[in-house]
């Protein structure tokens, strides 16, 4: 009671002192609050639109898989066949925490025929699945959306102008009209004599057995978030990927090649990029008809029961409040022990940069905060410092009619927390106010890639929650505790003789 | 029995290259229920011996005996507690709490000790009570700044008797007072003294306030003189 009365009146009576270590305090408090909702956010963010919307939160692909970022990268070497589809997918439909699961291919492919060399990321499912896992993440700008069991591809509407920029063509869905509104300002100007194309001619490369197939383009797309960053990727049909990469008669060689084999395998590879020819052996009309042969009668080795097919990877939703590295530390031991030859990876290991992008700026955040920190604590520990002396004679007064130094210790404490309480807690206060005004309204990343891969979406919203409340408050009771010590030593250390000495 | 006991007191305060030898070698015995008065001229040493006896200074050679305890060597916090509960000290120049009223101001070492089984109510009656006897009344809740150096003195005087301590030591308590105001607080120091058989150690340069004293010490040069 005694040392809160003066601890008080203190704090009134040095207010210049007071409103200094307060205002640093509040600002500090603020600008970590704010930058918390900020960081929590852009997480949120990442975790609804890429994570809900496009990877699941768990990656499962062949143990013979070398690197980790498995999704993303442009050009990447294909994925090794996921073994024992069947068994895997039993597996996670018995655990608790897995929400859904949807099997995968992933690999590039070169647009043939063309007048330059053009790549795309695709991904190959069965789209209905796709969508009704995800939660529709793609919506059709032209066109009708894949259903399972149709073949085609869908081609998204900025990789659409990216192409007629390169190939000089306009992509337009098959049986479909061109649709003047959704031209490229480029494509406009080339009306009325703009050269369309309804089809394209892919070649998979990186694989022994992959064929040259044209495709119909059954939609032009986008994804309802993240569009900019996920522009490169276009998704076809399950069965067209398998034909394109040679899955089906994969599926009878899938032991691995000895070493000088896979080395000559790279070889070629590098051939395949350097001369454009190799592509054309696959001209289109050939792949028409092949692709009205495995429609009329599939391959003997195309028999194949859906769920024991190839497939790169498999992706793992979890259940809303589902704890990701025990998921996935559990999952890896559910396939250990069922002997699985399989790799488990968490949705940032396999999307790699993205994810990284997203986790930079938090640490961006971080440190900046603790900077802030650092000199909200020097300039407060130095305020505090000249009070302690100032105020030489009152505490040497103190001491003098028989206060302990821990009676020191508690006044001094006293007043440095409460203003803390006050000041910074206010901050905090207001940061979380800003948050929450500001959460349902949103920050729109506009068109720029970078700001909607930094909120994991194209509106970013403050999140701030319990947890980032009572992260600030705790950071705050530290800043305040590391700012307190050395002045605090100070005001211990004053003698009723130093006070008599001012004198 | 000796309640102050010194021997052969030294000290020495270093002043930039040379050392200031303002006491050389001190020793006096005062017993319980004396009313001693120091006396000698500036400089001589009497602000030194009594923040010795005081224990809120440390000699630099010598013997100080407080009760018949050596407290030369006592912790840091043995001597806060001394302080507390055996000394009552008026100084001579600054004295109070600035965020405390005058009440506030001589309730404090009650507050600090604990012990005493004093309820806050209690306390404050004591010190209202002091306050009264040293003449202010009125100014009861005024802060230290809104005070008179007189009346500053005065509510320091309430404050080292509000514990009733065993030794009482004031540095040159009427300097700042009117005689008469003067004579009143020796007259109740004094009271106390015959009542309590509280012990008065006080230095002072005011021959009117000598008729009060039992003893008289004369220090000169850091030395005491007959
Ligand atoms: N902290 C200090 N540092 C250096 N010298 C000091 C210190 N305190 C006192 N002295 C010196 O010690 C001597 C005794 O000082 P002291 O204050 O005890 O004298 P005093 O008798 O109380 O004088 P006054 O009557 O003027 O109050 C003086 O010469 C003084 O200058
Ligand atoms: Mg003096």
């Amino acid at each position: 009671m005694l040392v809160f009365k003066i601890a008080w009146r203190n704090i009134l009576r040095h207010k210049g002192k007071s409103i200094i270590i307060g205002s640093i305090l509040f600002l500090g408090a603020l600008i970590m609050t704010l930058g918390n909702a900020t960081a929590i956010g852009m997480q949120k963010g990442v975790e609804e639109n890429i994570v809900r919307g496009f990877t699941g939160h768990i990656i499962l692909v062949s143990d013979q898989e070398t690197k980790d970022n498995v999704l993303f990268t442009p050009m990447a070497k294909p994925l090794k066949i996921l073994r024992d589809y069947d068994r895997i997918s039993a597996l996670l439909r018995q655990q608790d925490y897995v929400k859904d699961f949807i099997p995968m291919t992933r690999g590039g492919v070169a647009i043939l025929g063309g007048s330059g060399m053009n790549f795309m990321l695709t991904f190959g499912c069965n789209f209905d699945d796709f969508q009704r896992v995800f939660g529709n993440p793609v919506e059709a700008v032209e066109g009708q959306l894949l259903t399972n069991g149709d073949h085609g591809l869908l081609v998204n509407e900025k990789s659409r102008q990216n192409q007629h920029k390169m190939q000089g063509y306009w992509l337009v869905p098959a049986g479909y009209e061109l649709n003047r509104d959704n031209l490229s300002k480029e494509a406009r100007s080339e009306l009325p004599g703009l050269p369309q194309r309804s089809d394209l001619a892919l070649g998979g490369f990186g694989e022994p057995n992959s064929t040259d197939l044209t495709l119909p383009i059954r939609a032009i797309t986008r994804f309802k978030s993240l569009n900019n960053l996920m522009q490169e990727i276009s998704i076809m049909d399950i069965e067209s990927f398998r034909q394109i990469f040679g899955y089906y008669t994969a599926a009878d060689v899938v032991q691995e090649l000895p070493p000088e084999q896979e080395a000559l395998l790279a070889s070629g590879e590098e051939d395949l990029f350097g001369s454009a020819d190799i592509f054309s052996s696959g001209s289109s009309s050939t792949v028409a008809e092949l692709e009205k042969t495995i429609h009329a009668a599939p391959r003997p080795s195309a028999k194949i029961n859906y769920d024991n097919a190839a497939y790169n990877y498999v992706s793992v939703l979890l259940k809303p409040g589902e704890d990701l590295g025990a998921a996935v530390a559990r999952t890896r031991e559910l396939m250990k022990g069922n002997g699985l030859p399989v790799k488990v990876l968490s949705w940032k290991q396999a999307s790699g940069q993205v994810a990284q992008i997203s986790d930079i700026l938090r640490v961006v955040i971080n440190v900046f905060v603790i900077l802030l920190f650092f000199v909200a604590v020097i300039i407060i520990m130095n305020t505090l410092s000249m009070t302690a002396m100032e105020r030489t004679e009152e505490f040497g007064m103190m001491r003098a009619v028989g206060a302990r130094k821990g009676f020191i210790t508690r006044m001094f404490l006293s007043e440095t927390l409460t203003l803390s309480a006050i000041f910074g807690g206010a901050g905090i206060l207001i940061g979380a106010l800003v948050a929450w005004i500001f959460h349902p309204l949103g920050i729109s990343s506009g068109e720029s890639e970078i700001l909607e891969l930094l909120f994991g979406g194209e509106v970013f919203q403050p999140t701030l929650g319990v947890g980032g409340v009572v992260g600030g408050v705790a950071a705050l009771g530290v800043v305040t505790l590391l700012a307190v010590l050395y002045p605090l030593f100070v005001a211990r250390r004053i003698t009723p003789l130093d006070a008599i000495n001012r004198h | 029995m000796n309640v102050i006991e010194l021997e052969n007191v030294k000290k020495d305060y270093p002043l930039g290259a040379t050392t200031v030898h303002a006491l050389r070698g001190v020793s006096l015995a005062i017993k319980e229920g004396d009313f001693i008065s120091i006396v000698g001229p500036s400089g001589s040493g009497k602000t030194t011996l009594l923040n010795i006896i005081g224990c809120i200074d440390n000699a630099t050679e010598g013997s100080v005996k407080i009760h018949g305890k050596e407290v030369t060597t006592h912790s840091d916090r043995r001597l806060t507690d001394l302080r507390l509960h055996t000394i009552g000290f008026i100084f001579q120049t600054f004295n109070l709490i600035p965020v405390l009223s005058a009440r506030e101001n001589v309730e404090f070492p009650l507050l600090l000790m604990k012990k005493e089984n004093l309820t806050n109510k209690e306390i404050r009656r004591r010190a209202e009570k002091l306050l009264e006897e040293v003449g202010l009344k009125e100014q009861m809740s005024q802060k230290p700044f809104e005070l008179s150096g007189g009346q500053r003195q005065r509510v320091a005087i309430a404050r080292a008797l509000v514990t009733k301590p065993a030794i009482v030591l004031a540095d040159e308590p009427t300097a700042n007072l009117d005689s008469e105001t003067g004579e009143m607080i020796l007259k109740q120091m004094k009271e106390l003294n015959l009542l309590e058989k509280t012990t008065f150690v006080f230095s002072t340069h005011d021959p009117d306030i000598l008729k009060y004293a039992n003893g008289v010490l004369k220090i000169k040069d850091g030395l005491m003189a007959s």
